[in-house]
């Protein structure tokens, strides 16, 4: 899915689709009213003329607009807001931790952490073969279990199908699930993965993080790995994020980061000793911008 | 309360509590005061202190009562036992369901209610201490409260009431003004958008004064408007 959403603003929805079609000669004069990184609240101007709209903003005559509290987010003539705050919604491709709620003959549903809920049918739900009439269910996935799953499709009613069959999807054993702004996901990840991996080198725990918020988290250093996550939730809008997460890892760690960019000042990052590298495969690629 | 023996609310051109008639009560705007809500605020509009707190979009509950293309803000408004001098009986009676009502019908006009189809949005507003205006002041709050839980908006909405005493239109009631008065005007105008989403009229006024109330109510709010947005950019900003 590209990132501009369905525009729904009905009273110029029709007005600048045409608009937009009829100014797409390059150069238009366009100008922007805010810089990157700015903090917009809703109904904030972001600027005028010949904008491509991502999300967060919509377009109210000429002038682009701001829907949402967030940070500027700007290339060129592309312009988004990046949201501080608020609920997860399923969409499809999602990789998140549900926690099953209820047990239907053929389905479980899960707690999404969100306003909406999910169904994981026992298709989707396991690799292999089950009779459902002699087979009980709930002997794969139980109440309260969590698993990590893929949001297939999310209907007309906002009910996200979910299927396990796919790499990385499986059912969580032990450890801890902490709930985060499902926002700040991106930021907990970082670009490419990099922060959850220098979070996962430096404690050594496992960590899953789903893009409803949840992150589960198990190893011997749980507990820095949590205040860690809670620290990059607090500080999700600052500049320099990763260097602060890093440098808070290694005070408590008492050991240097033996990722590679950027030496922090210090001679040489020495490398840990074989850190265990978990199979499961990297959540998300998405790690926003 | 004092005056209400037909004292002068107006003296040398000034009101009581020496403002001018257009000018408004000091007001303070804080957002995220609330630990465990998505979205909070606190409003201080003179003597009226409101407490928003926003949770959602949140499963809907009771499941009938959930809409199917959009999404259903439920909103409670509340006075707290000790927010007036007389103590009130706390629960819902028939003037906190109006101003509840009110209230959602205001802030549903600017909210992408669609978005957020077959869930609900939570609003709690606390009035704290009670001196006037405290529907609009509770409004102000709870605008703040849904932008700062992330809620899509095409703009926000800023409220604030003028009114009739003495025979002159005047800005921003406080407690005497409102209880010795001729009349209230509550307005919500969301300044964007250049629209009015919320307006009442308690009293008798003219025509004339009525445009006049209005043209002070909209002046207000676009102060306030701008404070508001101070207040959002603030929270995240001096960390």
């Amino acid at each position: 899915m590209s990132s501009t959403g369905p525009h729904r603003d009905h009273l110029n929805a029709r007005n600048c689709r045409n608009k937009n079609k009829k100014t797409k000669t390059k150069g238009e004069k366009m100008t922007l009213k805010v810089k990157n990184r700015d903090i917009v609240v809703p109904g904030e101007l972001l600027g005028t003329g010949d904008l491509l709209l991502g999300e967060g903003t919509y377009k109210r005559g000429k002038n682009v607009h701001s829907n949402i509290l967030g940070l500027v987010d700007s290339k060129e003539n592309f312009i988004k807001v990046i949201a501080l705050n608020g609920r997860y919604i399923p969409k499809p491709k999602d990789v998140v931790i549900g926690v099953v709620k209820d047990i239907s003959f053929s389905h479980w549903s899960l707690d999404l952490n969100s306003a909406y809920g999910g169904v994981l049918t026992v298709a989707n739900g396991t690799d292999y073969f089950v009779n459902l009439d002699d087979e009980d269910i709930s002997k794969i996935y139980g109440i309260g279990d969590a698993v990590v799953a893929k949001i297939l499709n999310v209907s007309k009613a906002m009910n996200a199908g979910l299927t396990m069959k796919d790499r990385g999807l499986y059912k969580l054993n032990g450890g801890r699930i902490i709930t985060i702004t499902s926002t700040k996901v991106p930021r907990v990840i970082g670009r490419k993965g990099t922060m959850v991996q220098m979070i996962k080198d430096m404690t050594g725990c496992k960590i899953t993080v789903g893009q409803n918020g949840r992150v589960w988290i198990s190893g011997d250093n749980e507990e820095l790995a949590v205040e860690a996550i809670k620290l990059i939730e607090s500080k999700a809008h600052t500049p320099g994020l990763t260097e602060n997460i890093r440098e808070f890892l290694e005070k408590s760690t008492g050991n240097k980061s033996s990722l590679k960019p950027k030496p922090v000042g210090s001679k040489k990052p020495e490398a840990e000793p074989a850190e265990s590298k978990e199979p499961e495969a990297e959540e998300s690629k998405e790690a926003e911008k | 309360m004092g005056s209400s023996n037909g004292e002068a609310l107006i003296v040398d051109g000034k009101r009581l509590d020496g403002r001018k008639f257009d000018e408004l009560r000091p007001i303070k705007i804080e957002a995220g005061v609330l630990e465990q809500a998505d979205g909070s605020a606190y409003v201080e509009m003179g003597g009226s202190h409101a407490l928003a707190a926003v949770y959602g979009p949140v499963e809907m509950h009771p499941r009938h009562k959930m809409l199917p293309d959009r999404v259903v803000l439920q909103t409670q408004y509340e006075m707290a036992p000790f927010s007036v001098p007389d103590r009130k009986r706390p629960g819902p009676d028939r003037r906190s369901k109006e101003i509840a009502k009110v209230t959602k019908e205001a802030l549903e006009s600017v909210i992408y209610v669609e978005d957020y189809a077959q869930s609900a949005i939570r609003l709690h507003i606390e009035i704290l201490q009670a001196d006037a205006g405290t529907r609009v002041t509770g409004l102000t709050a709870a605008s703040v409260a849904l932008a700062d839980a992330g809620i899509k908006m095409r703009d926000m909405v800023a409220a604030c009431a003028s009114g009739k005493i003495d025979d002159t239109v005047v800005l921003d009631l406080n407690g005497i003004e409102d209880n010795t008065g001729q009349a209230d005007l509550p307005v919500a105008y969301s300044a964007g958008l250049d629209e009015i989403t919320l307006l009442q009229m308690d009293g008798l006024m003219t025509e004339d004064e009525f445009e006049k109330g209005l043209k002070y109510a909209i002046d207000g709010c676009k102060t306030i408007y701008e404070l508001k947005k101070d207040a959002l950019k603030r929270r995240y900003k001096n960390e």
